[in-house]
């Protein structure tokens, strides 16, 4: 009669919807690092970046049309001069809230504002156990900065702190003690997948991507950790690369929407349509231009392409409007 | 809309039903339309005893024991894939 029957993957099939499950919210593009595999090529800000009362609206759409859960990101969100009114409006609405960052922000009393406001997690980026590795690809980066940061959340009570780490030809070697790392420093979750060539990753391909070799040493690594910290600490693997998951979605999109700094929603991060404007738009309306699009030929025939021919992925970010 | 779910745990109702996000596990599940009104009595702060009682007057015509199974099934399936914060709401 009442059977629950599992979705299996999250977001599966936009189109039963009537409003998104997940958004994923870039509020800026500037950024305080400059890091080589970025697929968002962040660092300065956009000339038209969405100003408070747009972003406020945007919010109160997103709570009338009960979305569940958003990520805000950047750039490094925590330098958008609207973030703590974002996070405390979507909150206050009972909205989930990931937060991801670089994580060299995050001073005591950030730490602690973090933790009141009771986010579904802060999401780090640390990309080495050593800070060799981690400052090689974090173009002025800090790695102690980070580990700081990981201490203070560990410090407050409630706050979920999830690593991310993403494997390159510069640090893949340190995934296993990268973990241990994350573990020692009681994050609720160690988070990676293969690197995307998309943004600035895309033209350093070549001295960023691992070889198949180490691709595979570093998932017999993971199997073996994930065995280790089972009921500790999540150690979680994408199990798509880039082009398995646009493939998978050219036919199933996903529940969700890419909303960038300027209010325009991309369609998915490796393709570079663009679907709709939340500036001039309301979300009811992206979110219908958004299920339309998929079904889009000029949509379906570069997707296609791309999967066909993988460097394609590096126009994700040449922008075309639907 | 607070409900018996653990923390990080979402819903709306859907045309089809409705949907649960565990967004701390990023998992989705979907239910149809009994599993909503079952969500939407658990929302009003409804206990399982009561929940079967209504959905027995409403649909006067079906088996009441099996009503009440399937509620019990259904709450079971919420805990045991850990969505349930307690068993606050189970009225056993």
């Amino acid at each position: 009669m009442s059977e629950l029957q599992t979705a299996t993957v999250p977001g599966d099939s936009a189109y039963q919807y009537a409003s998104p499950l997940f958004i994923a919210w870039q509020l800026n593009s500037e950024c305080n690092l400059n890091c080589l595999h970025c697929c968002e090529e962040a660092g300065t800000s956009f000339p038209d970046q969405l100003n408070k009362d747009q972003m406020l609206n945007i919010c109160r759409q997103f709570a009338e049309a009960e979305i569940p859960y958003v990520a805000l990101s950047g750039g490094e969100p925590l330098l958008c001069p609207h973030f703590w009114d974002v996070c405390g409006f979507l909150r206050s609405r009972g909205i989930d809230v990931k937060i991801e960052t670089n994580g060299e922000m995050i001073d005591p009393a950030t730490a602690v504002r973090l933790a009141r406001l009771k986010l579904r997690s802060v999401q780090i980026s640390l990309d080495g156990a050593s800070q060799k590795a981690h400052e090689a690809l974090r173009e002025r980066g800090d790695w102690r900065k980070v580990i700081n940061a990981c201490k203070l959340l560990r410090a407050q009570e409630g706050v979920n702190t999830e690593i991310v780490f993403v494997p390159t030809s510069f640090n893949i070697h340190e995934v296993g003690a990268a973990i241990d790392l994350a573990a020692s420093l009681n994050a609720h979750g160690f988070y990676t997948g293969k690197l995307m060539r998309i943004g600035r990753a895309a033209r350093n391909w070549e001295k960023l991507c691992p070889t198949d070799k180490q691709y595979q040493d570093f998932f017999e690594v993971l199997d073996k950790k994930k065995e280790q910290y089972k009921g500790r600490m999540k150690v979680y693997c994408y199990p798509y690369d880039v082009i398995e998951e646009l493939r998978y979605r050219l036919t199933t999109p996903s529940a969700s929407l890419l909303v960038l700094p300027n209010g325009k929603v991309k369609l998915i991060g490796p393709l570079p349509f663009i679907c709709g404007d939340l500036r001039v738009m309301s979300l009811a309306e992206v979110w219908e231009k958004y299920k339309q699009s998929w079904r889009d030929p000029r949509v379906l025939e570069f997707g296609r392409s791309v999967v066909a021919q993988p460097a394609l992925v590096a126009k994700a970010n040449d922008w075309i409007e639907l | 809309m607070d409900m018996p779910f653990t923390a990080h745990v979402k819903w709306r109702s859907e045309k089809f039903g409705a949907v649960v996000f565990d967004t701390l596990n990023e998992k989705v599940f979907v239910t149809n339309g009994i599993g909503g009104s079952i969500l939407k009595m658990l929302a009003d702060d409804l206990p399982e005893s009561a929940i079967s009682k209504r959905l027995r007057e409403e649909y006067a015509d079906a088996d009441g024991d099996r009503i009440e199974s399937e509620v019990s099934a259904f709450l079971d399936e919420l805990r045991t894939r850990g969505l349930f914060a307690s068993d606050a709401r189970s009225g056993r």
